[in-house]
């Protein structure tokens, strides 16, 4: 053996060692830990401010920010994440859907994390009844709403009626919207979000608005809590059905075709606000700022001025045992996800995003009713006339019925408006029609009919 | 060690066919096994789903929605593929052949844009092309159109299944003309001029040199298209989402619904799923044996 080749051997051999141990080293140094958040394209700004926020206290932490931008379905998307195995570690969920995803183990129970955080108290106990389940938490409301009656002020005007409008009655609504048809010409008198298009919207804006206010609670419901059964038939359901019918059917008041464009909510947010396309509408308390506000995405110029808002008023103002006034309050939540690695990172975004500064300022901006009962110590927030205004709303504020299977239910509801308003299906057809999907799906002895005419 | 042939070409396509087992076949069985339980995307068939044997293909059978799909879906492959891109790309790629049309670069360019735009874009340029504010309203007002009774209007909604019938062709008629171009390269320039000494004309040279030496083109394009066509979803799904109601609603947005929106039965999409791939296997193996058969 050659002295010299026998060095080559060794230099040879070191140099692998090293190359090895070096390629070892830098699969061994610690991975920079990541945090994936995921929220919809309404809750950018004060999400980048939070992720903002958090990279400053957490510096070796890498935050990728998945932002589901309009006119995607953020709940099929979220729900298809989940499903996948793929969701981020922490998602600004509808809080309509926290029973459906708990139910299928995918978001953390928060318990003992909000046991522990002094902020909880500030939430009152509807907020946390919302993003509860059997017992459990699983998330935290970042920002909550109530719906109304908008209406064109100018269009009102136009057409002869008092300015400010307080119907009392849905009949004064149908008459209303009879006497724009007649007076001022171009406009739709009334828009009602209606059919699958929409998705919860339907539901939410319209649909709900009009089950709450149409029978004496607890009737007036999807849900019957004593006995535990969905409600298939009730004179509530009938009168709701029957006000599409009236509107889209029988005095051809509504656009239609609204319902099925691509975009149906930037075509509903345009042709009411700088379109002037629609007399009145029922909608959600955020339009104010994130739709028709400066920063919205279709502002309306000098908008206190051309849009006023109202009270939905039950079917007969209260002469029925029915509520006088209805409103209902949805919203959406921060949640963890159950099988994110980072749990603890994902709570400590969670205490940032909902601080009450962020969550007050947020609020005002958009006009959308905080969550927080602190919220109103903050000055941007107690100094919004809007926002003061609609504080009315939240002491007769409802909730859906959101128990497992509500989707379902809900979508059924969608269906049903869509044949009624697609079909012309006559009220009593819809009701039947309505019934006959909810035993299809959860069983006859399941579902509960409340004679009608009773 | 010498290798025989047959034993070489397996190692060479292992990898290829283990690809092909991971990526095609066992997603396939997948959703067959998932098509006989009643797993769902959210809720407690999420996580605890149950084997209901074939209750999902026995509920779809009876379902008058997946009929009306299968035949949305028939219309919208007959007429924007076999119709739309066949006739119109072979008209295309004629007219390209041929030297002295002017502004035939244009043309070639508006067919590959059209191709190359990503399928999210356009279906929303149809959206707004073809809504009531939109360009097709105002180009049919100002061309007068209505004089032959076309009327402006919101084409997604009254006219939905026409309107992504001819979207789709728009679309799809790049390959075929591609195709096409390609095929009219490999016929040898001396059969026209043969022909023209016996005196054809230009249909005769069409009818008799062109269409039968183009014939196997035209099946291999038919094919692809075809089943491509089946498979289309993104930009009629975001024109339409299969609607209003399910008027314009194809195999595959009903598929997506049924699994992605409430109901959220994936099982039950998956049902539906499993018969479209039997369906589609079924033209493939006809087209197949008429290719064997025809030209081979």
């Amino acid at each position: 053996m050659r002295p010299r080749n026998y060095l080559m051997g060794v230099v040879l051999s070191a140099l692998l060692l090293v190359s090895v141990l070096g390629v070892g080293a830098l699969y061994a140094h610690p991975e920079k830990r990541v945090l994936r958040v995921c929220y919809g394209e309404p809750w950018k700004i004060p999400t980048e401010d939070a992720i903002k926020e958090f990279k400053a206290k957490f510096p070796d932490v890498e935050v990728k920010a998945e932002m589901i931008p309009y006119g995607v379905d953020i709940v099929a998307k979220e729900s298809a994440d989940f499903a996948a195995g793929v969701a981020a570690d922490v998602v600004l969920v509808d809080s309509f859907m926290i029973p459906e995803y708990a139910e299928a183990g995918y978001l953390e129970p928060l318990d003992k994390l909000v046991e522990a955080w002094p902020d909880w108290k500030a939430y009152s106990l509807p907020m946390r009844k919302i993003v509860s389940y059997k017992g459990h938490v699983y998330g935290i409301m970042f920002d909550t709403d109530v719906r109304m009656i908008w209406y064109r002020k100018d269009v009102f005007k136009e057409a002869g009626l008092p300015v400010p409008w307080q119907p009392k009655t849905w009949d004064d609504i149908i008459k209303a919207a009879l006497t724009i048809k007649k007076k001022v010409k171009g406009v739709f008198p009334i828009y009602v979000p209606a059919g699958t298009k929409w998705g919860e919207a339907t539901t939410m804006q319209g649909f709900y608005m009009l089950l709450l206010g149409g029978d004496a609670p607890p009737k007036n419901r999807l849900y019957d809590y004593k006995t535990g059964k969905w409600i298939g038939k009730s004179p509530a359901l009938l009168r709701a059905f029957k006000f599409y019918y009236d509107i889209y059917v029988k005095y051809k008041l509504a656009p239609t075709e609204f319902n099925f464009v691509p975009d149906v909510w930037g075509t509903w947010r345009r042709t009411f606000g700088p379109d002037r396309l629609i007399g009145m509408a029922l909608g959600g308390s955020w339009e104010w700022g994130e739709a028709w506000g400066p920063k919205g995405i279709a502002p309306v110029p000098e908008r206190d001025k051309v849009i006023g808002f109202a009270k939905m008023p039950g079917w007969s103002g209260g002469a029925h045992g029915e509520p006088e006034w209805v409103t209902v309050s949805g919203g959406w939540a921060w949640t963890i996800y159950s099988k994110s690695k980072v749990k603890d990172l994902a709570w400590e975004f969670l205490k940032i995003v909902n601080k009450r500064e962020r969550v007050a300022r947020y609020a005002a901006a958009f006009g959308k009713v905080a969550p927080r009962l602190d919220a109103a110590k903050v000055p941007e927030y107690a100094k919004n006339s809007y926002l003061m205004a609609i504080l009315e709303y939240l002491k007769f504020t409802d909730y859906r019925d959101a128990m497992p299977g509500y989707s379902k239910v809900s979508y059924f509801i969608q269906e049903t408006t869509e044949k009624i308003v697609l079909e012309g299906m006559k009220p009593e057809e819809a009701l039947n029609y309505f019934y006959s999907k909810m035993v299809e799906t959860f069983g006859k002895e399941k579902v509960e009919v409340i004679p009608i005419g009773g | 060690m010498r290798l025989r042939s047959g034993q070489l070409g397996i190692i060479i396509l292992t990898p290829t066919l283990l690809v092909m087992l991971a990526l095609v076949v066992f997603p396939t069985l997948w959703g067959v096994v998932m098509s006989m339980t009643n797993i769902s995307l959210v809720g407690r068939g999420a996580v605890h789903p149950r084997f209901v044997g074939l209750a999902n293909y026995v509920k779809l059978l009876r379902d008058s929605r997946f009929y009306h799909s299968l035949w949305v879906t028939m219309f919208f492959t007959i007429f924007s593929a076999l119709i739309g891109q066949v006739v119109l790309g072979l008209a295309l790629a004629l007219l390209l052949r041929k030297k002295d049309v002017k502004g035939r670069n244009v043309i070639a360019l508006a067919v590959f844009v059209s191709w190359v735009i990503p399928e999210v874009v356009a279906g929303y340029m149809w959206g707004s092309y073809a809504s009531r504010e939109g360009l097709l309203n105002l180009l049919i007002k100002a061309l007068r159109l209505d004089v032959i009774g076309l009327e402006p209007t919101n084409w997604l909604f009254y006219r939905p299944l026409e309107t992504i019938t001819i979207a789709n062709i728009w679309r799809g008629t790049a390959f075929s003309m591609i195709l096409f171009s390609a095929a009219l390269e490999s016929i040898p320039e001396f059969l026209y001029e043969a022909s023209s000494l016996d005196g054809a004309t230009s249909w005769d040279k069409f009818r008799y040199i062109t269409l039968p030496l183009l014939a196997p083109a035209i099946l291999t394009d038919l094919i692809l298209i075809t089943i491509w066509t089946f498979g289309v979803f993104t930009m009629p799904f975001i024109m339409t989402g299969g609607g209003p109601g399910n008027k314009s609603e194809l195999w595959t947005i009903y598929i997506y619904r049924q699994a992605l929106l409430p109901p959220y039965e994936i099982g039950y999409a998956a049902a539906a799923a499993t018969l479209m791939f039997l369906l589609t296997l079924l033209l493939i193996v006809a087209y197949m044996a008429v290719l064997k058969k025809g030209w081979g």
